[in-house]
């Protein structure tokens, strides 16, 4: 299901939503003269791992934070668990884990007493927690880690000892704002099968990111903002389809100036033009069969193009963001 | 049922008193501020225990006097220190928000962060007790004395600490925290004295021709303000060696908050000090969540 966001100028007690673990109408939270969230609707069906794309100051920590009790929204209806966050925000907490983009530690306790310490912030006996702790341990792959001193930490340690932070009350819904940022690589895949695990445990995640490619491997949706608004939301894979132009060629050929004919070949066989990337690469449109693409190679050869390279692209996850992004605003 | 003991230390206390006392900072600061008393007693006894001394209660009297001041000095310099970092501290290390988003209501981390502050500050007080009891051996000092002496010191400790971390909420940055609280404590403590001084008059005995001659004219009563001056307190709970307060009569107040009788200065400066302080945490609460707009990155 695809959403155009529509503006809602006023939104007047929504509907519940049971299947949705959060559901926005019509948020909007400014910062002086700065809008920072625009009449946003947001609807993250339970059980999903939301990708929440947009470029930077597009108003996914604002969102976030909202969502987090820890600032309020200007006017809109904002419901977690079917609960007001303005209304209820200590049952909001008790369902709520968060991450902030940039979060810092306690350095001077250890991994276990730091963990200690949010689990006894959250009310969890004392029992309880030792067990708890053990398990989060085990989830975050920190468990010979527990007695070190959490400064001895790499970045991507942190992060996941943060994550087992956000899990100590055991919440519904986990508020991931960038988790990624500033990981290295392993970390990033670390991460990616921790959310993984989660999903399987039937929580509800909600992942901001920019790192559009990891978004489209983990999440199951996504919604894209752009100046405050989502501009597209659903299931990562109808997004995709509804948003981006479908499969493309790209040919690369050896020399510069071949480009002319392999457009007119192109053009000939497939009846579209081909846009140029640069001197020596373009992409065109192709619905093709692979015996088709193979024709259009003999054909591009037969004409004398040297070609280095000839691949089939389907629609990323940056493609669909960038030209969601673009079309928004070339429509506003 | 109310849970006073989980109210009182709740998880922020424990987490803080962990944090505070692990590592070699702590120690110094209690070492240090031991050896700079320890060493104004020594160098006091060196100078005037001599052969040469006064009365044996005069020199206890003295060396009292010496170590409040001292020790309220320091008080002056070491609770804003301790107290300052508690919310700016946590916004800068990016700490804040994960404490706001637990189900510790936003008094709970406020309070737990005041009593870890002053319980450093208890502990350095009470440690320089040996000290203090030294006059014992001179004599001309009563148990009651160290008694109302504290009371200014716990007082003194409690309004700085709240000053302190009500400054903290309002700022970002430790150390601008730590750079305004240690100018509003000076201010509170050095600048009203000197303001006293001067609206009072003080130390300037004057006289006045009467029927039998030239008369010293009695000191007028003292301004609210030196009520809340922790020095005059201090002066108010000090004894002068012969059965008075250093303060004589200056160091009570009539009519106190105009519903009590007569008291010591020293007692309504205590209750000023938890008055303004209630008052006090009661905004540092509300700016602990609510952070002020100057205070909110663009967080977009």
């Amino acid at each position: 299901m695809i959403e155009a966001a529509e503006q809602v100028d006023e939104v007047a007690d929504p509907e519940i939503d049971s299947d949705l673990a959060i559901q926005i109408e019509g948020m909007v939270k400014c910062y002086g003269r700065t809008t920072a969230v625009d009449h946003l609707s947001m609807h993250v069906p339970r059980g999903s791992i939301y990708g929440f794309v947009g470029p930077n100051g597009a108003g996914k920590t604002t969102t976030i934070r909202t969502l987090a009790t820890l600032q309020r929204p200007d006017s809109g209806t904002v419901l977690l668990d079917g609960l007001d966050v303005l209304a209820e925000p200590g049952r909001v907490r008790d369902r709520v884990g968060y991450m902030p983009d940039f979060f810092g530690v306690y350095d001077t306790l250890t991994v276990e007493e730091y963990l200690d310490f949010y689990g006894a912030s959250y009310r969890i006996p004392t029992a309880r927690r030792r067990r708890l702790i053990e398990e989060l341990l085990q989830v975050v792959d920190l468990t010979e880690k527990h007695a070190q001193p959490v400064e001895v930490l790499s970045r991507g340690m942190k992060q996941r000892l943060g994550l087992a932070r956000c899990l100590i009350h055991d919440p519904e819904v986990l508020l991931l704002d960038e988790p990624a940022s500033g990981m290295d690589p392993r970390a990033r895949i670390e991460l990616r099968e921790i959310l993984r695990d989660l999903s399987n445990l039937n929580k509800t995640v909600i992942v901001s990111s920019h790192i559009l490619p990891e978004l489209a491997e983990m999440c199951t949706h996504i919604g894209v903002i752009q100046a405050g608004r989502i501009i597209a939301e659903g299931l990562v894979g109808d997004v995709i389809a509804a948003l981006s132009h479908g499969p493309r060629l790209r040919i690369q050929m050896l020399v510069p100036d071949q480009l002319e004919i392999v457009a007119r070949a192109i053009a000939e066989f497939t009846g579209s033009s081909a846009d140029v990337l640069d001197e020596r690469t373009l992409v065109a449109p192709f619905d093709g069969s692979d015996g088709d693409m193979a024709e259009l190679l003999a054909a591009l050869v037969a004409r004398g193009a040297q070609v280095t390279s000839f691949a089939l692209e389907t629609g990323t996850l940056e493609d669909v963001f960038l030209q969601a992004t673009e079309r928004w605003e070339e429509e506003t | 049922m109310i849970d006073a003991r989980g109210i009182l230390f709740n998880s922020v206390v424990g987490k803080e008193l962990r944090t505070r006392m692990r590592g070699w900072r702590s120690i110094a600061v209690v070492s240090a501020y031991m050896l700079v008393l320890g060493v104004i007693a020594i160098s006091f006894l060196v100078q005037e225990a001599g052969p040469t001394a006064g009365q044996s209660s005069q020199i206890g009297v003295q060396l009292f006097q010496a170590l409040a001041g001292v020790q309220l000095f320091l008080i002056l310099f070491v609770t804003p220190a301790s107290t300052a970092g508690a919310i700016s501290g946590e916004r800068q290390r990016q700490t804040w928000d994960l404490l706001l988003v637990t189900r510790l209501s936003t008094f709970g981390i406020v309070w737990g962060k005041l009593v870890a502050g002053l319980a450093f500050n208890v502990l350095l007080i009470f440690a320089s007790l040996p000290l203090f009891s030294l006059v014992f051996l001179f004599g001309g000092v009563a148990p009651n004395d160290i008694v109302n002496l504290y009371i200014v010191f716990l007082a003194t400790v409690l309004l700085l600490g709240t000053v302190s971390l009500f400054i903290s909420a309002l700022t970002r940055r430790l150390a601008a925290a730590m750079i305004i609280s240690n100018v509003v404590a000076l201010i509170l403590g050095v600048g009203i004295t000197l303001l006293a001084v001067y609206l009072e008059n003080w130390g300037t005995q004057q006289y006045l021709p009467g029927p039998t001659g030239m008369q010293a004219v009695p000191s007028p009563p003292l301004t609210p303000l030196a009520q809340l001056d922790p020095f005059v307190a201090l002066a108010s709970a000090l004894p002068n060696g012969s059965n008075s307060s250093f303060l004589g009569g200056l160091g009570m107040v009539h009519h106190a908050f105009g519903i009590l009788g007569t008291l010591h200065l020293w007692a309504v400066y205590a209750i000023c000090a938890v008055l303004i302080s209630a008052a006090l945490l009661a905004l540092t609460t509300y700016f602990a969540r609510h952070t002020p707009r100057w205070l909110v990155r663009d967080a977009a």
